[in-house]
């Protein structure tokens, strides 16, 4: 027995794979030398071949095999199995850290674990025993199988996309889920608006409150489309929206233009908006933006200069003044741009203007406004400020004869009426005006008429009816 | 100089190993959301089989901070500040540090059979092809698999994730991040936290583009899959969509894995947190310790 020992000790050595990658355990009480006669005539009862692949059956030293790149040791970060519970083969063992590299080892065989050598934290050395495993087996000392099992999963080639892929999923981080979860909300069901069609936490409580999504009147948020390359040129006929955009724009090339821009100091606005809109959502649930406000305003400035909100008739013989105010509001549309028209701006109230403005976005939106929303239109304002932009050149709709381009409310300092920088909020508005009607003059005096009113809401007011 | 190795079917070109009888596919996404691409990498580390196709991943983050699997996010970041910032935060499988992405920082991530595992190699490919466009760019590769700019600038983390046959490296490069962001967001907390998390080595970082302003994540990304494809017998380029759950089965379930408060937070190794809490009414300060065991507080202990 202790030749036997000696001259397997020897052998274990001298199969030095056996340090690195075999799995396998010599059975110190029994093995067999096949060389050796006198030996194998001794214990041919409990011959045994060693081989470097694996013994399957009794106890199992299973070691941490070397990872690569000379890494000598591996930190210990987590542990899959517990001692006494039964593994199988390829099922995760634990997982191993070195410097950046993490690893995970599965078992080679099916048994039950033993004893774990290493706790969290340790460092394990490669060629270490990690743990001790009591394979299950027959003992007619067939080698271990060294091929993928039918359980393995499958691999396959690596994706070749062919055609333009669709987006999927509804995403949303662990602390919207949370809340969908206190509530009770399927995400499935929630319309996302935040990064990549994420649902955030303003999509859960607008869905809690209304479950109609509503939306400003600003312009909508257009979803980015992946760009695609245009191999080569594509021919559309014109039609519906474009064509219609197309006539009226040639018809514009016959009104002589002239600008005039301005900035507006929206501070006071902001503050107001700013205490009244929660007040304006619990009773209508619309949002409430500052067209509104600047519709208003600008029909009660309208009602001073009149001739802003005039037309030439066909002959260009006489101007029609046109009695009621109706305020067009430039939409962009998946379909094209439209104008549709809030009707008798003078008559309505600001929550009744926001309501409407709430109808026609929405109706625009979804391609279902009315001959009647669109036609009508005697003035025209364009909120390109909410895309972006400052200054404009907007291009008067006839027959109207001035246009307004409302750019973005920027943050900016200005001095106030002490001679210190404040912090304002500066909207720069560009009104183009129909000069065969309109002078510089009179669009400069209606335009810091609107620009009076506001930035002093309060004088507003006095003129509301 | 050829060396045939023929058991690996390696061919030693220019310094460059050539894995001449194999194939390689290039992937570029325009998808910028992390966890989609960090789902994308663990799909196809689980899926797919690369004995006869290697493949490169070029990716960028919309502003994101990304920890290593056994990192204590409370440790590396200031994790309200990523909240209301609106900054993603999420834990990826593979080691190593903390990393701030931004669409200034490139992803570079390497797929191969278990057996060619070499970080050394891919970082040494990036550094050439910086080195062939750029030649004035004095970078290189240290022995923390870091890649040192003017060899004192680091601009690339690496991780590295391993499989039964499969494997992943994975690295940063710093082409014009955003530094203040990144040195707000990737803030190791001052909080008095042990555990035995994975500690991420903080570097002195700089940009690419400090260095020529003409370089960029376009042609960053040009110039490193051209020495990457010379190593191969053939090339494919893809655009894929990583969020296509039509082309990659399964890649939305991974995605939601990694989005779960249980996988972002819950994996953080147990750790305890100790501080002082002031009483106003009665004017005392009481120590007190947190353990916390998987994103969980498990005892609080008051002196």
């Amino acid at each position: 027995m202790h030749r036997v020992n000696r001259l397997s000790r020897r052998l274990f050595r001298l199969s030095a794979v056996a340090q690195t990658r075999a799995t396998c355990a010599v059975n110190k009480d029994v093995l067999l030398v096949k060389h050796h006669p006198k030996l194998a005539a001794k214990h041919t009862q409990h011959v045994r071949w060693l081989n470097t692949t694996c013994v399957r059956t009794g106890l199992v030293q299973f070691k941490l095999a070397d990872i690569g790149e000379g890494i000598k040791e591996a930190e210990m970060l987590e542990w899959f199995v517990e001692e006494g519970e039964k593994v199988s083969q390829f099922q995760d063992i634990c997982e191993v850290q070195s410097d950046k590299s993490t690893a995970k080892i599965t078992s080679r065989y099916d048994g039950v674990i033993m004893k774990r050598y290493y706790d969290i934290g340790e460092n394990a050395q490669v060629g270490t025993t990690l743990v001790d495993i009591e394979v299950e087996g027959e003992e007619d000392g067939t080698e271990a199988k060294q091929d993928e099992t039918p359980d393995v999963p499958t691999t396959i080639e690596p994706p070749t996309p062919t055609q333009t892929p669709e987006t999927q999923g509804v995403l949303a981080t662990p602390a919207v889920r949370r809340l969908a979860k206190e509530h009770g909300l399927d995400l499935n069901d929630i319309k996302g608006s935040g990064k990549d069609g994420r649902v955030v936490k303003e999509d859960i409580m607008e869905f809690i409150d209304q479950p109609e999504a509503t939306m400003t009147s600003s312009s909508p948020t257009m979803m980015p489309s992946i760009p695609t390359v245009m191999l080569q040129d594509k021919t559309e006929k014109l039609k519906g929206i474009r064509k219609a955009m197309v006539r009226s724009m040639k018809a514009s090339l016959d009104i002589p233009h002239f600008g005039y821009d301005d900035e507006y100091d929206m501070s006071e606005l902001v503050l107001l908006r700013k205490k009244i809109k929660k007040e304006v959502k619990h009773n209508t649930g619309v949002k409430l933006s500052y067209m509104p406000f600047i519709m208003k305003a600008t029909s009660a400035a309208l009602a001073q200069y009149p001739i802003l909100n005039s037309q030439l008739d066909g002959g260009h013989e006489n101007i029609i003044y046109k009695a009621d105010h109706n305020i067009g509001v430039a939409v962009d549309t998946p379909h094209g741009l439209l104008l549709p028209s809030v009707k008798s701006v003078q008559n309505l109230s600001i929550i009744e203007i926001a309501v409407e403005l709430n109808r026609l976005h929405e109706a625009g939106l979804n391609n279902k406004l009315t001959q009647q929303d669109v036609v009508g239109g005697t003035f025209s304002l364009s909120n390109i400020g909410s895309i972006g932009g400052t200054y404009a050149r907007p291009v008067i709709f006839p027959p109207q004869v001035a246009i307004g381009a409302l750019g973005k409310i920027q943050i900016l300092p200005r001095y106030n009426y002490d001679g210190d920088i404040t912090k304002s909020h500066i909207m720069c508005v560009s009104w183009s005006a129909d000069h065969r009607v309109i002078e510089g003059a009179t669009m400069a005096r209606f335009s810091n008429l609107l620009k009076d009113y506001l930035e002093n809401p309060s004088k507003l007011l006095l003129y509301l009816k | 100089m050829l060396l045939r190795c023929m058991s690996n079917y390696y061919v030693l070109l220019n310094g460059i190993r050539c894995f001449s009888s194999k194939q390689c596919i290039v992937y570029t996404t325009s998808v910028t959301d992390p966890f989609y691409n960090l789902a994308f990498e663990e799909w196809m580390f689980r899926k797919v089989d690369f004995t006869k196709t290697n493949c490169l991943f070029i990716w960028r983050s919309q502003p994101s901070v990304v920890i290593g699997r056994h990192q204590n996010p409370w440790k590396e970041c200031r994790v309200n500040d990523t909240i209301s910032d609106e900054i993603n935060l999420c834990r990826r499988s593979s080691g190593g540090g903390a990393v701030y992405h931004d669409l200034g920082n490139l992803n570079f991530t390497f797929f191969n059979e278990k057996s060619e595992y070499n970080t050394k190699r891919n970082l040494k490919l990036i550094t050439r092809g910086l080195r062939e466009t750029w030649p004035f760019l004095d970078v290189d590769v240290n022995r923390r698999d870091d890649i040192i700019l003017n060899k004192r600038y680091k601009i690339s983390g690496t991780a590295a994730r391993l499989g039964r046959r499969s494997c992943y490296h994975h690295c940063t490069l710093l082409v014009s991040t955003n530094k203040s962001n990144l040195t707000k967001y990737l803030h190791p907390n001052k909080l008095n936290l042990t555990s035995i998390a994975t500690d991420s080595v903080r570097s002195t970082v700089r940009n690419l583009s400090d260095e020529d302003n003409t370089i960029n994540c376009k042609n960053v990304s040009n110039a490193v899959t051209q020495v990457y494809v010379r190593q191969f017998s053939g090339a494919k380029y893809y655009e894929i969509d990583t969020k296509s759950e039509q082309l990659l089965t399964g890649v939305t379930e991974i995605a939601k894995e990694l989005l779960q408060w249980e996988w972002v937070y819950g994996k953080t190794p147990k750790f305890t947190y100790e501080f002082d809490y002031y009483h106003e009414k009665s004017e005392q300060t009481f120590p007190i310790t947190l353990e916390v065991k998987e994103g969980i507080v498990s005892n609080i202990t008051v002196q």
